[in-house]
């Protein structure tokens, strides 16, 4: 389900809203139906795996249903909940930093791609490349790339320098295009 | 400009990605309708969210409660112990008739008529409950004469006198405008054979404790705010061990302590320490499947903070020139500075992190549960060496890092006494 500009400003999305500001189950159980796909969109892009993603989307709704009071109707909602997923994610991040074991491949060789094979790229596929980036990659990539953070912007958010920043960024490209290529192979072989 | 191969890649992603949504699940919702809390009334909900607030007020609370109840211990000892002073009669007198409920205690009745105090009869006896109401208009005789009082009742009244009460329990249905109830001395005991009133107070409060009789004795001109109160500075170093590294470390810090005593065997203390830890812990090399390289792990930093705890003290031992404590209380830790780095290191490259909190960030009313020793060896009048050596378990988890710590604190300072001499 797509979540469409006029849904958030018609009368019964304002109803939803105004019963989840009130803590009505139903209405939260119907703004989740709304935004589930939106949310769970962001989730994958920083998570290693399903599971995690929906744990980060879990997270995000509970903010989202104890935050909606806070927010103005006038505003954009969907800009709101999109906020509180990317934080959340960070959160995760920070959480998990410390028992952050993933590793970087440094790729021996740089080949370039097949052209077609990254015009045919579709969702399951890219999400899968993403969730097999190590998780500093995946973070940064997806907020750089994705979100539109900046390096300083990321440095901050996950507790790292500019200079690791632009290394992850550099490096997680690196690793998708060799992901792509091996794909390729692959599929070719077979 | 041809386009590049990871821009195009990235460029795809982001096509994709802004596109896609996955299909709602009915399985997700269920997932988290269960996570999601239970209306909290606001009572519990103000508990919980200052709940280590409130656990600190209540052992201030619980430590105020205990110094006022031993303060009115003593004071009642004190008061049970003076003789009667003619001040006292006379203020006696002076005072409207009032219901005295004295209860199993070992106690006389003083009467006295007029003021003119002449020659006072003594004669203590036990009794168990009084009962005077209004001003002495009839022949008390009449009430006080049971069969078991010890001594004879006074003929007179005419005079400020102990008048035997009883040996048993018995309702005294009196009549008397000047009464008070005196407990028994030390005549009273050789009388009646059976303990004192203070002997029996202290004995229902006593916990056995070498010297405790001292926690209740309150010196002769004993004043808590011109005691012997004590100025500590002290050096700290200390040993931790974190449970979430699985590490011991080593730290250390400063600081300073007031002491007042309660009573001459107990004393409260509150301070200030200014701590730093740091830590480091490798862990290396880490096989990870499917790479050809091994990974090393470095997690390091450095935290600083103040500490500030409070604690009450037992003297348990005391021989000339020295004194060995038992204290226990908590500590409220204040963050200052924490500087936390983790590295990843493979096949000999690194991947570096850091982190670096501002100060004032991390408040933690309620960070540790601490027991100590002290050993003081007195230097001086008025200088003595203080050594101690602290357990502080802590209750919460420390820093960007989340340390669960156990530290075994060592203390030595210099302590000076100021106020009246011990």
């Amino acid at each position: 389900m797509r979540i469409k500009g006029e849904q958030e400003n018609s009368k019964d999305f304002n109803k939803v809203l105004k019963g989840c500001s009130r803590g009505n189950l139903k209405a939260q159980e119907d703004l989740f139906k709304l935004y589930y796909g939106y949310v769970m969109s962001i989730a994958l892009r920083f998570s290693s795996c399903h599971d995690n993603a929906l744990e980060i989307a879990n997270d995000s709704f509970l903010k989202i249903f104890m935050k909606i009071k806070s927010h103005q109707i006038d505003k954009e909602f969907k800009a709101w909940v999109r906020k509180i997923v990317v934080n959340t994610a960070i959160d995760y991040y920070r959480k998990d930093k410390k028992n952050n074991m993933e590793i970087s491949i440094e790729i021996a060789y740089d080949e370039p791609a097949d052209e077609s094979v990254i015009d045919n790229l579709n969702a399951e596929e890219i999400i899968k490349l993403i969730n097999s980036l190590p998780m500093n990659y995946r973070y940064t990539f997806s907020l750089f790339e994705i979100e539109g953070f900046s390096h300083n912007e990321i440095a901050l958010q996950l507790g790292i320098t500019e200079s690791t920043s632009r290394s992850n960024l550099t490096r997680a490209k690196k690793m998708l295009r060799h992901m792509i290529l091996i794909n390729s192979h692959y599929e070719r072989v077979n | 400009m041809k386009e590049s191969i990871d821009d195009r890649i990235t460029k795809r992603i982001r096509e994709v990605m802004q596109q896609y949504e996955p299909d709602y699940s009915p399985q997700a919702w269920e997932k988290l309708r269960k996570q999601m809390p239970v209306p909290v009334f606001w009572l519990k909900r103000v508990l919980l969210k200052y709940k280590y607030w409130f656990a600190g007020v209540g052992i201030v609370g619980v430590l105020l409660v205990a110094y006022k109840v031993t303060s009115l211990t003593a004071s009642d000892n004190n008061s049970a112990n003076d003789p009667i002073t003619s001040e006292s009669v006379n203020q006696i007198v002076s005072e409207k008739s009032k219901e005295v409920i004295y209860s199993k205690k070992v106690a006389a009745l003083s009467i006295s008529k007029d003021s003119n105090r002449r020659e006072e009869e003594n004669i203590s006896l036990k009794g168990t409950t009084v009962l005077v109401t209004d001003p002495l208009q009839v022949a008390y005789q009449d009430y006080i004469q049971p069969e078991n009082a010890i001594a004879e009742m006074p003929e007179s009244i005419e005079r400020n006198v102990i008048i035997p009460v009883f040996t048993e329990e018995i309702s005294l249905g009196y009549q008397c405008d000047i009464a008070q109830l005196i407990p028994m001395r030390s005549q009273t005991e050789e009388i009646s054979g059976t303990k004192s009133l203070s002997s029996e107070r202290t004995s229902k409060s006593k916990f056995q404790w070498p010297e405790l009789n001292s926690i209740f004795i309150k010196e002769e001109s004993y004043d808590k705010f011109v005691g012997p109160n004590k100025l500590a500075v002290f050096y700290s170093p200390e040993f931790l061990r974190s449970n979430s590294l699985k590490s011991l470390g080593a730290s250390h810090g400063i600081g300073i302590s007031f002491e007042g005593p309660i009573r001459t065997s107990i004393s409260l203390s509150a301070g200030v320490s200014y701590q730093s830890i740091n830590f480091h812990k490798t862990i290396s090399p880490i096989k990870v499947p499917e790479s050809p390289d091994d990974t090393t792990y470095i997690e390091s930093g450095n935290y600083k903070y103040l500490e500030v705890p409070v604690s009450i003290n037992f003297k348990f031992f005391e021989s000339s020139g020295s004194q060995v404590w038992l204290g226990t209380g908590i500590s409220s830790i204040i963050f200052l500075k924490q500087d936390y780095s983790s590295e990843t290191i493979i096949g000999g490259i690194s991947d570096q992190s850091a982190f670096s909190a501002k100060g004032w960030e991390n408040v933690l009313p309620l960070a540790s549960l601490n027991l100590g020793l002290y050993y003081r060896f007195q230097l001086s009048g008025r200088l003595s060496l203080n050594s101690e050596v602290l357990y502080k378990y802590h209750l919460v988890r420390l820093g960007y890092n989340s340390m669960k710590l156990d530290r075994f604190n060592l203390q030595i300072g210099l302590v000076y006494r100021f106020g009246r001499e011990d």
